[in-house]
């Protein structure tokens, strides 16, 4: 027991140093004035009703590409778990590859192939068709977002799918179950972990990119990751800017807290 | 005279060109218990999944009433299975469990309801309802899991090896447990063991397998009373084969002496094996039996003890009640019914052709033999008898090499089994061999017969 405790106090340290200790700063930073005053005008500012639609459009656009990433990302980790062991391998890692490139990169190539010269417009000139205005938009920060965030949902549902016990499925259908009920019945709800940590992975940082919005949606719309940005880089307004991430970081907590509580009273009822 | 309910014709499963399954044929009928019995990789488990419907035979068909039942998917299949795992559902209970498949046939909740209590109740885990699997004991489970299969108002219950993963005191319990069950609901159940006692204390019938095939069909007493081959006789409790010559019927010689038996004489040998088992043989005073025997060991199991003794060179395996001491000498009785009978030779049968008068083809390579080419020679066979190979360890210049995959030693000689080009050999030799040695081989003409 002493001996974990001692083992364990340099993790204690880190934690301290760059996790509690940063947070702290920045509720202080969010509690007081420019000038050094306490107060809570930074949140209340927050409430405003512009403020609250860009919270709301964050929201929303994160959820709706976390829904795309979930409609895309089961049926493929599903299929890759049912390949021979040699071609799932390849297939995971041609998944996971792409995220071994910098995230920028990924990101300005996107902007190559939908721009008003880019590849997708130059094949329309060449077919003799009018060109597109793909780029720039919320269609494009939606792809963006889908794109680089798939692979978080694929990994973890495949990694449930992959352990469920071959034996469940035959048993479902030993009992009468055709593959389509064995699926509801069985395999789908035995995946739940998977698809809560998948959502986590993929809502959190598509609820807070401002790169993606940034390149692919030219800041003709506001997201909350560009508006922190935005108070502390161009506006040097660094107490809003904290109280706006102290709002974002609640916001998470609380979606967390919805999907954790999915997974319990899965739990449960079973 | 029960209906036929099961029956295998030429039932084959290869996998990746391994043979598990070898043209076996059986029938079982309406009500019956009937086990499958062997080693681990005899193939019975894959015999159970092809008649649950998880695997497809390469060759042959299994027919249910008559009708193929190969063709039907799985879910559709009127059998039910209780998996080695028992493969309860995590993400419910014991009631949700039972009730997935009422549930699938979209019965109504209060049907539902009576029936999963009507199988908890069967299986005697009335209250257990709300329980969640993983709070369940090993036994627990497996009532569920027999439970639910039932629910289904399968006709035949398969189970695989259920009890193995349960500890031996509960394992007795469920035993008692499975056949009252199988009373109760009166339907047919196929049990797949490794387990001798286990089989022959639940089975009406016993399927006894290995490698792929069926050694021995019969009731438990017949099996245990009446082994077909040493290896029914040594898988099915202990044993003690000896090597013997029956040249009338009723009358077997071993160890220098005769003794009476019951059974007759087969057509084709004198040497036969005969098995006698250890509780039959009652230790008597020296002189008064046909053998003595040195005791070289005396083991107390708990309702009896095992001796072992030795009478030239053989060690004879006794459980009495009696005690004996180490050193001592004792005679050896038992009765003419205590003596089983079996046949002693065992031959290579090959697929031959005979391209000309006097020379025979089989395994790839050219044999003189005396016999001469007939019309009727698509099915030509070469039989040849264990002890008749040439064995060489030069291979240069040979005819037929073969690797050797099994060898096991008998009293003065090494009987083992050899590949070349996929096809396995009996053989025998006075000289040891070791399993992976390669081995030239060559047959005298007058060694080689043929089966038309």
């Amino acid at each position: 027991m002493k001996k974990t405790k001692v083992l364990g106090l340099p993790y204690g340290v880190w934690m301290l140093i760059f996790i509690v200790f940063p947070i702290f700063l920045m509720f202080l930073y969010a509690v007081r004035t420019s000038s050094g005053g306490f107060t809570l005008d930074n949140f209340r500012n927050f409430f405003s009703p512009m403020y609250m639609q860009i919270l709301w459009d964050s929201v929303y656009m994160a959820g709706i590409s976390t829904v795309i990433c979930l409609l895309l990302g089961y049926p493929v980790a599903m299929i890759i778990s049912k390949m021979p062991e040699k071609s799932r391998n390849l297939f995971l890692v041609l998944i996971i590859m792409p995220t071994w490139m910098n995230f920028l990169l990924r990101t300005y190539s996107w902007m190559n192939i939908l721009g008003k010269n880019g590849l997708i417009n130059k094949l329309l000139t060449l077919l003799g068709m009018n060109t597109m205005d793909l780029l720039y938009n919320n269609g494009a920060v939606l792809l963006g977002m889908v794109y680089n965030f798939l692979p978080f949902m694929i990994y973890p549902i495949y990694s449930v799918i992959i352990k469920i016990n071959p034996s469940y499925l035959e048993a479902a259908k030993d009992l009468g179950a055709n593959s389509v009920k064995a699926f509801m019945k069985v395999t789908l709800p035995l995946s739940v972990p998977g698809i809560i940590t998948g959502i986590t992975m993929v809502f959190m940082p598509a609820v807070s990119t401002f790169v993606i919005s940034d390149l692919l949606g030219g800041g003709t719309q506001m997201y909350i990751g560009n508006l922190i940005s935005h108070q502390f880089l161009q506006k040097g307004d660094w107490n809003f800017g904290s109280a706006v991430s102290f709002i974002m970081m609640i916001v998470i907590l609380i979606v967390m807290m919805i999907t954790n509580k999915f997974s319990k009273t899965d739990k449960e009822s079973v | 005279m029960n209906d036929i309910i099961i029956e295998a014709r030429d039932l084959c499963k290869e996998f990746d060109d391994e043979v598990v399954v070898n043209y076996i044929n059986f029938i079982i009928t309406e009500g019956e218990f009937v086990t499958l019995l062997g080693p681990s990789g005899c193939g019975k488990t894959t015999i159970l999944r092809m008649i649950a419907g998880f695997e497809d035979p390469t060759y042959g068909d299994i027919f249910f009433y008559g009708k193929k039942l190969t063709e039907l998917p799985a879910y559709e299949r009127p059998v039910n299975t209780v998996f080695q795992n028992y493969a309860l559902f995590p993400h419910m209970n014991v009631y949700e469990n039972i009730a997935f498949p009422l549930r699938i046939k979209k019965m109504d909740e209060k049907t539902i309801d009576e029936k999963v209590k009507y199988y908890l109740n069967v299986v005697n885990l009335k209250g257990y309802e709300k329980r969640n699997v993983d709070q369940l004991s090993g036994g627990q489970q497996q009532r569920v899991a027999i439970a639910r299969a039932l629910a289904n108002e399968p006709k035949i219950l398969l189970l695989d090896e259920p009890l193995s993963a349960l500890d031996l005191k509960l394992r007795k319990d469920m035993q008692k447990e499975l056949k009252r069950i199988q009373q109760a609901v009166g339907i047919t159940f196929i049990y797949v063991t490794h387990d001798q006692e286990e089989a022959l204390s639940l089975s009406d019938k016993i399927i006894v397998m290995r490698k792929g095939e069926i050694q021995q069909v019969g009731s438990p007493t017949d099996i245990y009373n009446e082994p077909i081959n040493t290896y029914v006789a040594d898988f099915i409790g202990e044993s003690n084969i000896i090597d013997a010559v029956m040249k009338e019927n009723y009358k077997v010689e071993f160890m220098g002496k005769s003794f009476e038996c019951v059974d007759e004489r087969f057509p084709e040998s004198d040497k036969v094996k005969i098995v006698i088992r250890p509780e039959d043989i009652d230790p008597v005073e020296k002189g008064t039996s046909k053998i003595d025997a040195l005791v070289t060991s005396v083991t107390f199991k708990g309702v009896h003890y095992e001796i072992l003794a030795e009478h030239e060179g053989f060690t004879f395996m006794i459980h009495t009640t009696e005690k004996r001491e180490e050193g001592e000498t004792i005679g050896l009785s038992f009765g003419p019914d205590d003596i089983h009978v079996m046949r002693a030779e065992q031959r290579n049968i090959l697929d031959a052709t005979m391209p000309e008068n006097n020379v025979i083809e089989f395994l790839g390579a050219k044999f003189s033999c005396l016999h001469e080419k007939s019309e009727n020679d698509e099915n030509l066979k070469a039989v040849i008898k264990p002890a008749d190979w040439i064995i060489s360890k030069d291979t240069r210049n040979a005819k037929l090499t073969a690797k050797v995959t099994i060898v096991s030693y008998h009293s003065e000689r090494y009987e083992f089994l050899a590949e070349t080009n996929g096809v396995k050999i009996m053989l025998q030799s006075p000289d040891p061999v070791k399993i992976g040695d390669v081995i030239a081989l060559d047959v005298d003409e007058d060694d080689i017969d043929i089966m038309r």
